[in-house]
């Protein structure tokens, strides 16, 4: 069984983000990239199914240089190959395109399950995992919490959460796309030595871009959110600012 | 002015329609407005009957009527949306940016070859064109996007307007039709819906928590904090040292040894904001806090502060709350 | 050979055998373990076994012990000769040993420790019996009672021995030189049974002669190997200062740390045989207080018989820690202490420090700690921070520009040390930087400093966490990236001494950082206590304060700095009073050893902190709990909270106290 892995590099919001001159994206030499949460859980879950089934899991790093990075701390906790899909900054966080990218490689390698998270922090678009399954006409499921496979390869059954804590239980024929929500333990914790050890072996097969490539949208204008470094203090007695608060919850849909 | 038609795909679970789905008819119905577009409130179902005296925002309101459409299996919903949604000639389709909606995105972009916009959080139309309001990484920038013709669809984020304003005083039409393929053979086949086991509160997975800390001195003042609580919708959670006195047991701890929670609203109440517990919720989506110390912490990750008396506040506000909900 | 030799050949014969078979086994067992260097600094290993083997310093911290177990020593070490006498006098009737001259006052020695040695037997079985120390009852009274009439049965039957001789023939029997056994001599003859000393001689000579080799036989398969071992154990206990760790060893790389008892080195698994079971590590053990399933005394105990165990339940084969993998014979996490007993440690160090055979527990749970890390088997709060210093160099998931965040307030300028050259590299710390109840105690710091006119720069964003507790949570690997990262970072700058106001960080750069240009370390109370005495640092008052005293594990303990904050203290003209456990005796605050980034760990349910304010509340008159260092601040300031202590203890740095009486 082969299970296929795909980590995003976005940008890591603890750094302070720039915008940059053209206002509409952000300065590339001011981001620190860091591989997406949900993807993190992604690879968790392949892990764990690796562990199940004796899969073999390809971890394909996108995005910058960091992706390399990532694709050794992958191998450190158990991914048997790395690949390397170098994207330029500017196309960054367009999912659209990105599926048309891995598209080739996806199909050709022959993966019974390809996993991703369900969003990307840096996303405008749809979902990466639901485009890619379009383009590769196989099953898809999203928000999923929890994968079964049949002993066999051939379904998979899966729990996607709904709204108010729900779950949905659901089976697919392999192979499918699942977009992840959350392992079901969380991302594990790798030793640094050892990614230090996977960064100094690491043989990564880079991809390039295929000559078709679909080209989504880009925002018009980006700003960074008014978030003042304190709080909007609200004046007044308690009546008074009872009544503020009340306003703004209402304002806000909450009350 | 060429109309256009604005088609709001509703979530609905358990013969109810979801708050999003009001909220994204409140969004498109202002839209619509503004421009003299006409708005359809989409249904898919497998009983219209829920749905047919409901007062809803919408000009027309059509139910997809078909017995393998009772289950939310986004295959379904997936290959059926594309042929309706050209039946309708929709300019702009509005889905919620949930775990339902977000399922769809991918598959309805490209079956009717219409970029998808996530993260809305507003919207408005300039002319033909639609700009949309997206807020992306963590919530820290803004992203604004612009499409002139075609066919777009967005995501709208939760909470992004008013519920109330998704309602109004007459019953549109409503319009009962097939489903438009056979869905027969779908990729996913659903299961079953597992509904939740009612145990102790999981504070992970309210949207509304007033969160209370030693500031509000004394477990006798518990009692009106949950009616407050309860008043908002929501649940109380609380700091380690209120935990630690036994006022409320350990599942409600938030914090560094406790939970991590991102409701939607965190009133954080005589909480100093010391980082172990602001590591656990300073994602929420409004952070609002009380307390007596115009130093405190807390108020560098609240978007809202207030320096009177906690115990002072609480039950003006669970009053004033009381009046602005008997008033909908 | 008479019957009577016979039988004593049969004695002698018998109990060495199980003596020898049981050093023997002991000693095989200990060889599992991984080789360790033991001729390095062979003069300081001497000077060690001296002072404390055989003078046994430590166990003088408490006074009674101290006294009563030197009286019981002395009597062994010098009795030793007179069993040869007394064993050779079975063969050879009237057998004396050939010292010519020397025998006079080796009798009148052995004759005094006997008496001694009975005195200090009986203050032994009064401690067990009636005063009942809480440290001595962790383990049951019976075999330790039981030993110790063995030993008084010894000792009495020696001096009763003595002085049948003495009543026969008082000059054969040397009584001018044997003044004890003479005066019980005199009372038997005194008592009119003179008559008894015929028969009460051989008597007596069976009765020693079988107790003392019943003793042989049986004692090295108790806790009182440690009279063969602990001297051992004493000379190859490391030389080096407590506050440095060894390095992962590169061949170990792939599986770093314990395990099993193979994966300890010969020296730690000796310690099991050395140990006393006196309690006193676990008794000061702060984990151990707080509920927690730490328990030094037990860990040793049962490593102890981890390390003689084959095929028992310890080494089950499939039985394994959490993931499942191998396992070797005598898994430490099932055998000896469990995971989450690991995790709750502190590091405080009481436990080593107060161990008189200098046994040391707390590398063993670093070697398992590297074990568990080594595989992920982590605390889950752990990860997090991990993690986040891993990727921003601090643990608080904060960006790096964050670090210098307190250095913008107020009127504050804070040289940069990599671009100007300084006398003083103030390595700040994480919690000063990064913590918002610390940082105005950083800006304190700086305003003194700056009005005594030190030269001082730091290092800005390229000061990453220290490491200290990075290393003592297993992760080597990046306490190594840490540490070769701020060493570089300090090599390109001009400075002579680093100064520091977070022990832990002290700790690390003095004692496991590469020393490039021969400066010292300090904390800053051993800096301000320099500057007070050269009076560069003087004060326009004296602070009316009745206050107590926190000496931090790792400013204390570990690298023995108690008094420059005192004199500190003292300057200010407070009133110090004392903790009731003070100095090496100081309970640890809870956060060291990465317990301030942990989970809840099980069973707790007293966390430190809290007993340590109720300590410190408890002194009369004391208003203030002066502490000298972050965490303490830290920790302390929550407990206070928790404990509703607010209006009665306040918490308060030095560096406070100074910048008040400035």
């Amino acid at each position: 069984m082969k299970i296929a892995v795909i980590l995003r590099q976005v940008p890591d919001v603890v750094e302070e983000l720039v915008i940059a001159e053209d206002g509409r994206s952000l300065a590339e030499d001011e981001v620190m990239d860091i591989t997406n949460e949900a993807d993190e859980h992604a690879l968790e879950e392949a892990l764990i199914l690796k562990a199940r089934h004796a899969a073999t899991v390809t971890a394909v790093g996108v995005g910058g240089n960091e992706a390399k990075d990532a694709l050794a701390a992958a191998v450190a906790k158990g991914a048997d190959d790395a690949i390397f899909v170098p994207i330029p900054f500017k196309h960054r966080g367009d999912n659209v395109r990105l599926a048309s990218v891995l598209s080739p490689a996806m199909k050709s390698g022959g993966y019974d399950l390809i996993l991703t998270g369900i969003w990307a922090a840096d996303q405008l678009d749809a979902g990466l995992a639901g485009l890619l399954s379009m383009r590769l006409s196989i099953p898809y499921v999203g928000g999923v919490t929890s994968i079964s496979l049949e002993p066999d390869g051939t379904k998979g059954i899966v729990r996607k959460e709904f709204p108010g804590g729900r779950l949905g239980v659901m089976e697919t024929s392999l192979p499918a796309v699942y977009g992840i929500q959350s392992a079901e333990q969380p991302p594990r914790y790798v030793p640094v030595s050892r990614v230090v050890q996977a960064k100094r072996t690491l043989r990564v097969k880079e991809q390039s871009e295929p000559p078709e490539v679909v080209v989504g949208m880009r925002a018009a204008k980006l700003i960074k959110s008014s978030s003042a470094a304190k709080a909007e203090m609200l004046p007044g007695d308690a009546t008074q600012v009872a009544e503020q608060l009340v306003r703004i919850l209402r304002e806000r849909g909450i009350a | 002015m060429i109309q256009r038609e604005v088609v709001v795909v509703a979530e609905h679970m358990a013969g109810e329609l979801s708050d999003i789905t009001l909220e994204m008819l409140a969004g498109a119905h202002e839209l619509a407005r503004s421009v003299g577009w006409h708005l359809t409130c989409l249904i898919l179902a497998d009983d219209p009957k829920p749905f047919e005296a409901l007062p809803l925002a919408a000009d027309k309101v059509v139910v997809i009527k078909d017995s393998s459409l009772g289950a939310p299996n986004p295959a379904a919903y997936a290959r059926v949306l594309p042929h309706i949604l050209k039946d309708l000639s929709a300019r702009l389709v509005f889905l919620g940016n949930t775990s339902i909606g977000v399922d769809l995105a991918g598959p309805l972009s490209y079956a009717l070859g219409a970029p998808a916009i996530s993260g809305c959080v507003g919207i408005r139309a300039e002319g033909d064109r639609i700009v949309v309001t997206s807020r992306i990484c963590g919530g820290k920038l803004v992203a604004q996007t612009e499409q002139g013709e075609g066919l777009a669809i967005v995501l709208v984020m939760p909470g992004s307007f008013h519920r109330e304003l998704g309602m109004r005083d007459e019953v549109p039409p409503l319009e009962v039709r097939p489903v438009p393929t056979a869905l027969d053979s779908l990729p996913v086949r659903f299961v079953e819906l597992i509904e939740p086991k009612m145990e102790a509160v999981d504070v992970r997975k309210i949207p509304i928590l007033v969160g209370i800390g030693r500031g509000v001195q004394s477990k006798d003042n518990l009692p009106s904090l949950e009616i407050l609580a309860k008043e908002l919708g929501g649940a109380l959670c609380a700091t380690r040292p209120v935990v630690d006195q036994g006022w409320l047991p350990r599942t409600r701890q938030v914090g560094r040894s406790g939970m991590t929670v991102k409701p939607r609203l965190y009133l954080a109440l005589g909480v100093s904001g010391a980082p172990e517990h602001t590591e656990g919720m300073k994602e929420s989506g409004l952070i609002v806090a009380v307390n007596k110390d115009p130093e405190a912490p807390i108020f560098d990750i609240a978007h809202y502060g207030a320096t009177v008396d906690v115990l002072e506040l609480v039950p003006i506000l669970t009053e004033k709350i009381k009046e602005a909900k008997g008033s909908q | 050979m008479s019957l009577d030799q016979i039988l004593l050949t049969g004695i002698l014969g018998v109990s060495t055998l199980f003596f020898l078979v049981r050093v023997l086994t002991i000693v095989r067992g200990v060889r599992k373990g991984l080789p360790e260097k033991w001729w390095d600094h062979f003069g300081v290993r001497v000077k060690n076994v001296v002072l404390d083997g055989i003078f046994q310093r430590k166990i003088y911290r408490e006074r009674p012990a101290g006294i009563l177990h030197a009286f019981i020593f002395w009597a062994f070490a010098l009795l030793f000769f007179s069993v040869v006498e007394i064993v050779a006098a079975g063969y050879i009737p009237g057998y004396t040993l050939p010292l010519g001259p020397l025998n006079g006052p080796l009798s009148l020695g052995q004759d005094l420790v006997a008496a001694l040695g009975i005195v200090g037997v009986l203050m032994a079985v009064y401690r067990r019996t009636v005063s009942k120390p809480r440290r001595l009852m962790h383990e049951g009274n019976r075999a330790a009672i039981v030993m110790l009439l063995f030993i008084l049965t010894i000792l009495v039957s020696f001096l009763l021995y003595n002085a049948a001789r003495i009543v026969q023939d008082a000059g054969a029997a040397m009584a001018g030189w044997r003044p004890v056994s003479g005066l019980l001599a005199t009372a038997l003859s005194a008592a009119g049974w003179a008559g008894i000393a015929p028969g009460l001689e051989p008597a007596m000579w069976w009765v020693h002669v079988l107790s003392l080799f019943t003793f042989l036989a049986w004692f090295p398969y108790t806790k009182h190997s440690h009279i063969v071992f602990a001297v051992f154990n004493v000379f190859f206990r490391k030389p080096e200062s407590p506050g440095a760790m060894r390095p992962v060893p590169p061949e170990r790389a792939a599986s770093p740390g314990a395990g099993s008892v193979r994966d300890l080195t010969w020296v730690s698994l000796l310690n099991a045989f050395a140990c006393t079971e006196c309690g006193r590590c676990t008794d000061n053990c702060p984990a151990h207080e707080s509920g927690a399933a730490m328990d030094p005394m037990h860990l040793m105990m049962r490593l102890r018989d981890a390390v003689l165990a084959r095929g028992g339940a310890a080494s089950r084969p499939g039985a394994s820690a959490a993931d499942g993998g191998t396992t070797s014979e005598g898994d430490l996490f099932l055998a000896v202490h469990s995971p989450d007993a690991i995790w709750s440690c502190m590091t405080c160090y009481a436990c080593v420090d107060g161990c008189p055979v200098f046994n040391n527990h707390l590398s063993k749970i670093l070697e398992m700690r590297r074990h568990l890390t080594a595989r992920g088997e982590i605390n889950a709060g752990l990860q997090g921070a991990l993690e986040s210093l891993s990727r921003y160099g601090n643990s608080f998931k904060a960006t790096p520009k964050a670090r210098t965040k307190w250095t913008r307030a107020g009127s504050l300028a804070i040289r940069d040390v990599r671009e100007d050259p300084v006398d003083f590299l103030w390595f700040v710390g994480d919690y000063a930087s990064y913590d918002a109840r610390c940082q105005g105690l950083t800006e304190h710091t700086a305003r003194v400093f700056g009005h005594a006119g030190v030269s001082f720069g730091i290092l800005h964003e390229d000061e990453w966490n220290a490491g200290n507790d990075v290393r003592r949570v297993g992760e080597e690997g990046l306490f190594e990236t840490l540490r070769d990262h701020n060493a570089e970072a300090m090599k390109a700058c001009t400075f002579h001494d680093i100064v520091t106001t977070d022990p832990h960080t002290y700790n690390t750069l003095k004692n496991e950082y590469p020393h490039t240009n021969g400066g010292r370390v300090l904390h800053y109370t051993e800096l301000l206590d320099e500057l007070i005495r050269s009076g560069r640092l003087q004060f326009s008052r004296r602070l009316p304060y009745r206050i107590t005293y926190h000496d931090p594990c790792y400013l204390g303990r570990y690298n023995g700095v108690y008094d420059a904050p005192r004199r500190v203290l003292a300057a200010l003209g407070v009133e110090l009073v004392e903790m009731p456990r003070n100095r090496w005796k100081s309970f640890c605050c809870g956060a060291g050893g990465g317990r301030i980034w942990m989970e809840e760990i099980p069973g707790e349910t007293q966390r430190p902190a809290d007993m340590r304010v109720k300590e410190a509340a408890a002194l009369d008159g004391v208003t203030v709990l002066a502490v000298a260092c972050p965490k303490d601040y830290v920790m302390f300031t929550d407990a206070v909270k928790a404990a509703g202590l607010e209006g009665s203890l306040q918490i308060r740095d030095i560096i406070e106290l100074v910048e008040e009486a400035l």
